[in-house]
């Protein structure tokens, strides 16, 4: 599957020794409790609630713009507690979904608007359709689909989800690149057709 | 006598409880002139309170919590007023008249224009609630696929008043040491 390359504004992200891409237009709550593990991208208007509890990002994730991400609580011996959050390796997250799930696991596809509600726990390799609200403590088992209002199963999923998860962000990955003089030189090429038509 | 030192004693033991005082508003929230926050709200980053032009005042009581991207507007040029207790989680946005005690609005809720909620009702996550609706004590909304279910019962709000102190206390603890807070005068008396 060909990506299109997307080009974002070099002054507008800031890019760690790991290769994350963080926007700066995000907000990011307690940077000492998260925890990226390496090429993930945050795009703007993205918070991390990282003051609540500790949170981790595997490799190559991608969260996309207006996502909260915030760690869930539950009542603990009488007191509430925060807890820590865990998203996997190979996660794509869409466009203003509420995550406060508890774990998520590797090779996830969230899409757009979804809510994951407290406590809950994604496992390996499922897909969250668009606009789906899962209640909390749903357990969401390895390769399922899941959508609708409140989320439920709908089928199972190949084994070779895994696979095109996997390649997929790379490739997404990849192909958001730093907006470089060469990029600038593409548009150029459609207005030289256009003088040739007219 | 002998009594008199057992007090002083016994009290460095205990851990002290939290005294909330006031009312913790972070730096990155959008506040309009004119809003009235009492003792013990706390606002996340990136919540708005804002009053449209010409419209009435917002005036918002004691220990209420305002999670991140709640937008509450006042477009009326009646006052808005929300009671206590209240717990408005991450998304929800609210347009209406009155809010009462001790009530729950999950992620993503819409409230419209001219809703009456009075208190303790629980409003699920992603629910539209439809304009100039009046929602007695204890009512229950949940969206499904295609439809909204209303009931009533009190066993959220058991579930929510449980913790909702020891929610705050943590929060009044925890949001100062990370947050950079807004000043504000104090105008109760």
């Amino acid at each position: 599957m060909q990506v299109q390359p997307k080009y974002f504004e070099k002054s507008q992200y800031i890019e760690t020794l790991n290769g994350n891409k963080v926007s700066k237009s995000s907000i990011l709550c307690g940077i000492m409790n998260i925890r990226l593990h390496g090429k993930t991208i945050i795009k703007p208007g993205v918070i991390v609630r990282g003051d609540l509890a500790s949170v981790n990002i595997g490799r190559l994730s991608i969260i996309s713009e207006n996502t909260v991400i915030r760690p869930s609580s539950k009542k603990f011996k009488g007191s509430l507690v925060y807890f820590p959050q865990n998203i996997g390796d190979h996660v794509l997250v869409g466009e203003g979904c509420v995550i406060s799930a508890a774990s998520i696991g590797s090779n996830v596809y969230i899409g757009n608007n979804c809510i994951i509600s407290k406590r809950c726990i994604l496992k390996d390799c499922c897909i969250i359709a668009d606009n789906t609200i899962l209640p909390p403590d749903t357990v969401v088992p390895p390769f399922t689909y899941y959508s609708g209002t409140p989320g439920v199963y709908k089928e199972d999923l190949p084994d070779c989800i895994e696979q095109f998860q996997k390649e997929y962000t790379t490739s997404l990955y990849e192909s958001f690149l730093p907006n470089t003089p060469a990029s600038k030189g593409l548009p150029s090429t459609p207005t030289k057709l256009q003088t040739t038509t007219t | 006598m002998s009594t008199a030192p057992s007090p002083t004693i016994t009290s460095p033991t205990q851990t002290s409880p939290v005294v909330i005082n006031k009312s913790l508003i972070c730096q990155d929230s959008t506040v309009s002139n004119g809003v009235q926050i009492a003792i013990g709200t706390v606002l996340h980053p990136r919540s708005s309170i804002i009053i449209s032009e010409g419209a009435g005042p917002i005036i918002i009581g004691e220990n209420n919590i305002i999670e991140e991207l709640v937008q509450i507007v006042n477009k009326s040029p009646e006052p808005m007023i929300i009671g206590s207790n209240n717990l408005f989680e991450v998304g929800s946005y609210i347009e209406c008249k009155s809010i009462g005690n001790g009530n729950v609005f999950e992620p993503k809720c819409k409230i419209l224009k001219n809703t009456i909620i009075k208190d303790q009702c629980s409003i699920g996550a992603g629910c539209i609630v439809s304009e100039d609706k009046i929602c007695e004590n204890n009512t229950i909304i949940a969206q499904t696929q295609n439809s909204q279910i209303q009931t009533t019962s009190t066993l959220p709000y058991d579930h929510h008043s449980s913790i909702h102190m020891t929610h705050l206390e943590l929060l009044h603890k925890s949001i100062p040491l990370f947050h950079t807070i807004k000043k504000t005068p104090i105008l109760e008396k």
